[in-house]
């Protein structure tokens, strides 16, 4: 199918997060500024036995499970810059909750699972906009929710419902199945079920970003990485960074058949790790 | 306006006189003779001195005194050579001297009374130096001192203290100074204020700053007397507007102008050279044994290149040629401070033979016996040449000798459609913009810091500005709800505020003060509107230790300089590349330095071009036009590219002057178009988004573009030629002037270029700090979240401040949209069409440009599925 087609078929807006710009020196990419989202764009895999489906916002479904699974929320970053000076827009929170509401409407889980750095700070829960928190709330009364500790967010007290815990274990349709905050904090966990059977594990924390290069210019985009018995997945925030493949802290993880799920502006594309560029050859790709 | 005829006794002044004396720089410009009738202006230790010299006052020096006399506001433009500078400051020597003998000298003591303001700190330094001499021949009691970013702390502080009479610094030194609580105290005693170079700095953001800095400083001292000193510039009186206060849009005096005619007209060629000028390209590499002969045969020459990767690449070759050793240098301003401070006390002290330098030596620098400049590449405007060229032979008197070395076909139409400009002395310097809102942010935080302000007192003084004459007062409250508290709709970040608002105990009045003295300590860190993509230092260290597993790469090195971060990026580990002069080979990359080894290889791998900085200007652009149409004018072009333009009109069309060639062929399954427009590559790229997008709507699968100052290069998948027959749009409706209303209002909707004009304005305007004490914010983070934060933005708060400041900046500078709608205008029923099967000799250095330039098009998406694809996924 040609792009242009697939572009028609799945069109989606430009309020969903963008991902990055690239970085050069000039020039641009249009898309529709319809604020008005449509369904999200998804695309369906299958990584370490199990099946998944990715959403172009950065959300990983679990069909079998019922359950929808997002990284890195980092909510209230913009106030947490604010603390100090500097006065981002102050519609992050809303945004990303928006985003997150069409994500559960489409899949309609069971259970939403949050894995850490839900709030860019310890006290972000205070900060969050009354009406924000309202919507936070009817959303995590209406299912079952989970909030995973994060580095930025203890959340030792947090109340705006959900369950809280540090790592949550499920049963996959071969293997466990372990959900936590950063990478390798399964190791060495006590696995019940096939204690034979490396689990999977499903993790968030770095903010992973690729860069593809190709027709004299380098995207970055958000991605998730599909590493041996592990998926790390992009951070969902609004204002959230990006870390890229190239930097050590991915290379424990980064073994040779790797793949990346490339987020785009309006599709999903699976790569090999080794299409992600450390910064730097891109240019000489010529 | 007074007019100065050149003047006619300049020959008085045998060189013999000027070699003797160490200070032979200095004197030329004042450029004295003895004349009885100065004598009422002159005190007597003035008068005996210049009588010892045998000098004069020239007319327009005594017309600046005579000014001074009359307090009023001055602007004295005059070309390179005729002693500016100098005469900018004699009216405050003679002051300063006058007031001693008359007794009042004592309030003089520690006072400051001249503040000169540049926009280079090595002019400032430049400056301090030449007036040492004068001041210590005649025994005045008058300190002179610098004040710029390399100013130690210490020194800093006491200026704050005890001034020196003469403080010479640059526009955000002047705008940290406004910001302190000293301010009052300092500036109560200003006479006079000169600012140099003035016609650089107006059409600048810096420029603006600067205004905003006077308006205080006319407030603070309202006897202080601004005095511009500029080179030729194309509107005298704008610039003598921007001098005085304004009131309600007007401006409430006349300056004075005194404008010197003439000089001598400079001696200018274009590079004749026995090899071939190529077709493309930016090396210029064929020009080098000519430039090492010319380098041989002058005493010192100026080697100006238009970016710092072409003046490593020049300063690299010529070294590699340079068989007798000779001292050629190396200066741009990416380099390490005191390399370049090294440089420049050589070239001062005339033991350099040739200097390779960017615009970074374009400015008033006076560098003794320069006898020869050379322009590598196209000069891009006649009034940029003009200042490049005064370097040599400082003089009035003297022709100054210079010589353009264009590196391709096109740049030597440039090159000589400058030249003629040149000669009659045609100047298209641009007009000065409407003062920035993110800059007014940034002044208003300034404000605040050096005390509690009446916001009714300040907006007149912000109006009194010429850039902001006409500031509507609801964007100025504007501007202060944004500084307070980030200026959303949804008042978030009320107890965040950075501004509070207070109660005059006095008056009853409002009054704004900063919350806390944090925020001051920010506002420092992050004063200035020069906003570069994030440097990174370049670390020359060794590897160390065994060899094997063993070695490892030393931490600590020489810092060589600083590159632009997007530079760095393109290296891999290994790669080699051309910096400070040397080759270097990139070892990693670590925290906010790249690390460095020494190698052997001489030629390095990663050639670095980076396209002019400069777009060709609309003056020049036209020349260019009409010595392409008129085949007469031709045989004043060196004969290969005669021949190039003869193959020209052999193949295709040569069009005339006020025509618009469009040509389009078929290339490896590809169709392309070419238009030549010479409209500069700001105007080009803009027309190539529209374009492209037009194209993309009447179905005709555009896939890229390319644009460079002459030429655009549109490429797709169905053939342009017959965009008309077959899907029915005509080029005349394809070029219709109505692309600039609604194609460019989308496209800019979501335009890159705008989220790096955003991400400029969002810097300026402190919503995003550069620097934050404590914390290193690294250039690559501010570049993801300015894009992040420019989108939420638009969405929920599209006439928020700052995108009225973005969408101000990007229409009047980046995009160049009013020179493409005269162009549009202009070519209207003006278009010829030449379909072809292959490229047209002038298409081919268009096309040699692909791939070397960035691309722009639509097929992002596309190309990461074509990547998946190529990767069998």
């Amino acid at each position: 199918m040609g792009w242009q087609k697939r572009l028609q078929q799945c069109s989606l807006s430009s309020s969903l997060p963008e991902g990055f710009e690239e970085r050069q020196p000039d020039g641009e990419t249009p898309t529709s500024s319809d604020p008005e989202p449509a369904s999200p764009v998804e695309y369906a895999f299958s990584h370490a036995g199990e099946a998944f489906v990715a959403s172009l916002s950065g959300a990983l479904y679990w069909p079998e499970q019922k359950t929808l699974l997002v990284a890195d929320l980092h909510l209230e970053k913009g106030s947490s810059f604010a603390r100090l000076g500097q006065f981002l827009p102050p519609y992050d929170s809303q945004r990303t909750l928006a985003l997150l509401a069409l994500d559960i409407a489409h899949f309609k889980p069971d259970t939403v699972i949050c894995l850490g750095d839900s709030f860019h700070d310890v006290d972000g829960p205070k900060r969050l906009p009354t009406s924000v928190a309202d919507r936070l709330q009817a959303l995590t009364s209406a299912h079952q929710w989970i909030w995973l500790t994060g580095n930025h967010d203890p959340l030792s007290s947090i109340d705006l419902g959900g369950e809280i815990c540090d790592i949550r274990q499920m049963e996959g349709a071969g293997r466990a199945v372990i959900l936590c905050h950063e990478p390798g904090e399964s190791a060495g966990l006590e696995v019940s079920g096939q204690p034979d059977m490396p689990c999977l594990e499903i993790c968030g924390h770095l903010h992973p970003v690729a860069r593809i290069p190709g027709r004299g210019r380098t995207l970055r985009r958000k991605c998730f990485v599909l590493a041996k018995d592990r998926i790390i997945m992009p951070a969902y925030g609004s204002y959230t960074g990006g870390l890229e493949l190239c930097e050590e802290a991915f290379a424990p993880y980064m073994s040779e058949d790797a793949k990346l799920l490339v987020i785009g502006r309006q599709t999903l594309a699976m790569h090999g790790a080794s299409i992600s560029v450390p910064r730097s050859s891109s240019r000489r790709r010529r | 306006m007074i007019e100065m005829p050149p003047n006619p006794e300049i020959s008085k002044h045998p060189d013999d006189d000027r070699l003797s004396n160490p200070a032979g720089r200095l004197v030329t410009r004042f450029a004295f003779s003895c004349d009885d009738k100065d004598s009422p202006l002159l005190p007597a230790v003035f008068d005996d001195w210049l009588k010892n010299k045998g000098w004069q006052l020239r007319p327009h020096q005594r017309a600046m005194l005579m000014a001074q006399v009359e307090g009023q506001p001055t602007l004295l433009i005059a070309p390179t050579g005729a002693g500016k500078t100098l005469s900018g400051f004699l009216p405050s020597l003679i002051e300063l001297e006058r007031d001693r003998r008359e007794g009042g000298g004592e309030r003089w003591h520690e006072q400051l009374h001249t503040l000169y303001i540049s926009p280079l700190k090595a002019l400032a330094v430049d400056i301090a130096r030449n007036l040492e001499t004068p001041i210590a021949e005649m025994g005045l009691d008058i300190t002179v001192e610098t004040r710029t970013g390399d100013t130690p702390a210490h020194k800093r502080q006491r200026q704050k203290q005890r001034p020196p009479n003469f403080l010479l610094t640059t526009p955000e030194q002047l705008a940290l100074l406004l910001a302190s609580r000293e301010a009052e105290t300092l500036f109560a005693s200003l006479k006079t204020i000169v600012l140099d170079e003035l016609h650089a700095l107006v059409t600048s953001k810096r420029g603006e700053l600067l205004s905003l800095g006077l308006s205080r400083l006319r407030s603070l001292a309202p006897d202080a007397r601004p005095v511009g000193l500029s080179a030729t510039v194309a509107d005298p009186l704008e610039l003598g507007h921007w001098l005085v206060p304004h009131a309600e849009g007007k401006p409430q005096r006349e300056p004075q102008i005194i404008q010197l005619k003439g000089g001598t007209s400079p001696d200018i060629e274009v590079l004749e050279s026995e090899e071939p000028i190529p077709w493309a390209g930016h090396s210029a590499r064929y020009s080098l044994p000519d430039l090492y002969v010319l380098i041989k045969a002058h005493k010192t020459t100026l080697l100006f290149v238009n970016t710092r990767s072409q003046a490593e690449f020049l300063f690299q070759s010529l070294w590699t040629i340079n068989e007798d050793t000779l001292p050629i240098a190396l200066h741009h301003g990416s380099l390490d401070v005191s390399q370049r401070r090294k440089v420049e006390a050589a070239m001062a002290a005339g033991s350099l033979r040739a200097v390779v330098c960017t615009s970074t030596l374009d400015l008033g620098i006076d560098w003794g016996d320069v006898d020869l400049v050379i322009n590598i590449g196209a000069p891009k405007g006649a009034s940029r040449l003009a200042q490049r060229i005064g370097r040599a032979n400082h003089r009035l008197d003297e022709p100054s000798k210079a010589i353009l070395v264009p590196s391709n076909c096109f740049e030597l139409l440039e090159c000589r459609a400058a030249l003629d400009a040149n000669y009659i002395g045609d100047q298209d310097t641009p007009p000065v913009r409407k003062g920035g809102l993110d800059v007014l942010a940034q002044h208003i935080l300034g404000r605040a810091c050096a005390g509690p302000f009446n916001p009714l007192d300040l907006y007149r003084e912000v109006t009194a500005s010429y850039p902001y004459r006409a500031l509507p007062g609801e964007l100025f409250e504007q501007a202060i709800d944004f500084v307070a508290t980030g200026g959303y709709a949804m008042r978030a970040y009320e107890q965040f505020a950075k501004l509070k608002p207070m109660k005059d105990k006095e008056t009853g009045q409002i009054l704004w003060r900063l919350s806390h003295p944090k925020r001051a300590q920010q506002y420092r860190l992050n004063i200035g509107t020069i906003v570069e993509e994030a440097m990174i230092k370049v670390r020359l260290t060794s590897w160390k230790g065994g060899s094997g597993e063993q070695k490892r790469l030393g931490r600590f090195g020489r810092v060589l300089g600083e590159v632009e971060e997007g530079f760095i990026e393109g290296l891999a580990p290994g790669d080699s590349f051309l910096f400070a002069g040397q080759v270097l080979r990139f070892e990693r990359l670590e925290e906010n330095s790249a690390l460095v080894t020494r190698t052997q290889h001489r030629e390095p791998k990663v050639p670095a071009y980076n396209g002019g900085k400069f777009p060709l200007s609309t003056y020049l652009a036209s020349r260019v036009r009409a010595m392409l149409a008129d085949p007469e004018s031709w045989s004043r072009l060196p004969e290969q590219v005669q021949h190039w333009l003869a193959l020209q009109k052999q193949h295709s069309i040569i069009p005339s002057a006020d025509q618009m060639l469009i040509e389009t062929f078929p290339r490896s399954g590809k169709f392309y178009l070419t238009l030549y427009a010479f409209e500069g590559r700001l105007a080009l790229q803009t027309l190539g988004m529209l374009l492209t997008r037009r194209l993309e709507r009447a179905g005709a699968r555009p896939l890229g573009f390319v644009a460079s100052d002459y030429a655009l290069m549109i490429w797709g998948l169905r053939d342009l030629a017959k965009l008309e027959e077959e899907l029915g749009w005509s080029f005349a409706q394809l070029f219709d002037e109505d692309m600039l209303g609604d194609d460019l209002e989308s496209w800019l909707a979501e335009s890159a270029m705008l989220k790096r004009t955003f991400r400029n304005c969002a810097v300026i305007s402190g919503m995003i700090e550069r620097r934050h004490p404590g914390m290193e914010k690294s250039g690559r983070q501010i570049t993801m979240s300015s894009d992040l934060i420019y989108n939420v933005l638009k969405d929920h708060e599209p006439d928020h401040l700052l995108l009225k400041a973005t969408w101000d900046d990007a229409a009047s500078g980046l995009l160049d949209i009013a020179r493409l709608g005269a162009m549009l205008q202009r070519i209207k029923g003006r278009i010829v069409h030449a379909p072809l099967d292959s490229p047209s000799p002038l298409a081919i250095p268009v096309l040699l440009e692909i791939g070397r330039e960035p691309i722009y098009g639509e097929a992002e998406d596309e190309m990461l599925l074509e990547a998946a694809e190529e990767m069998g996924l």
